[in-house]
């Protein structure tokens, strides 16, 4: 899986946003703004990704247990998908 | 024919003679080289059509040539905003909101209560120029339904994000709190390098300029109250 192309990941100096160009602008209209794990997340799936690669990444990164980190990546990922972002 | 906006040196080859009337303010001093040329195809006149009202072709070509300086002003370090700018006391002011709330009628009170010290710069769509020194904030052609603008750019010094309100009130303002407007008003190009460079450009922009919320009402006491909160403390 990974994110949609176009879906442009951006750090301002309050936080980090996604934005949307080309083929993922017909889906978002404006932007995301991330918390700081979401946006560690998502840069981990610009490119081709598994969910199993993402969560040792979080476990690894931040401290939390594996369950508590694939809880965390399935929802961010549920929401991501509903928008129409995720290209699997 | 040259013209010049915002530092750039542009060719324009209209097919029409419309771009070369709206842009006849604008021409190149003599002897400028040119930055890059601009000549639009059939494909991209045709991609202005908003599918909603017949526009003739002469129009949506000048939109077409204004997309395309717009594309090419990137590695200018300039952008395209949108919102209504004027100048006072040489200080560059810009207000933005989305469409229909009111922007130029708010400008429209500067005048109206400061007379002859306002000038407006764009009253619509204001190209911003990046610059170590600061932001300047330019007049082109593309200047909205009532035709204001003036060939000439100013330091950027405040930016106003308006909305309507019951009474008039001005505060300072965090890049944070109104990033997702800016960036409504901002020109967002296809590609994604482009809006990469788009993004830092107005990062830069919104780290060098005062930035402020305004609401206000239909009333010019609206354009009394905003300069005040602006320069209270000068």
């Amino acid at each position: 899986m990974r994110l949609i192309q176009g879906l442009m990941l951006h750090d301002t100096p309050e936080g980090t946003i996604a934005v949307a160009t080309g083929e993922a602008a017909k889906v978002l209209n404006g932007m995301l703004r991330l918390s700081d794990t979401a946006a560690f997340i998502l840069r981990h799936m610009e490119k081709e990704t598994t969910e199993d690669e993402v969560v040792a990444a979080i476990t690894a990164e931040y401290r939390v247990d594996e369950a508590r980190a694939r809880e965390d990546f399935k929802t961010l990922v549920g929401q991501l998908d509903g928008a129409g972002l995720i290209v699997w | 024919m040259l013209y010049r906006f915002a530092s750039m040196t542009v060719d324009i080859c209209p097919r029409y003679r419309y771009t070369a009337e709206l842009c006849e303010g604008y021409l190149a001093p003599e002897g400028a080289a040119a930055d890059f040329t601009v000549r639009v195809t059939d494909e991209e006149i045709a991609r202005e059509a908003d599918g909603t009202r017949e526009l003739p072709p002469a129009y949506l070509e000048s939109l077409a040539i204004y997309r395309r300086i717009c594309h090419e002003a990137l590695r200018f370090d300039t952008f395209l905003f949108h919102g209504s700018a004027l100048e006072m006391d040489g200080e560059g002011y810009l207000f933005t909101a989305p469409s229909g709330t009111g922007k130029s009628t708010h400008t429209r009170y500067w005048r109206e209560v400061f007379g002859e010290r306002v000038r407006v710069i764009n009253d619509d769509k204001p190209l911003l120029r990046v610059t170590d020194g600061g932001v300047f904030v330019c007049g082109t052609p593309w200047d909205g339904k009532h035709r204001l603008s003036t060939n000439s750019e100013v330091p950027l010094k405040y930016l106003c994000l308006l909305e309507r309100g019951e009474e008039n009130r001005i505060t300072p303002a965090t890049a944070g709190e109104i990033y997702p407007a800016m960036l409504g008003q901002t020109y967002r190009p296809a590609a994604t390098a482009d809006m990469g460079k788009t993004l830092a450009l107005l990062d830069r922009t919104l780290a060098a300029v005062k930035l402020y919320h305004l609401w206000c009402n239909l009333s010019p006491e609206a354009a009394k109250v905003a300069y005040r909160g602006i320069h209270e403390g000068d």
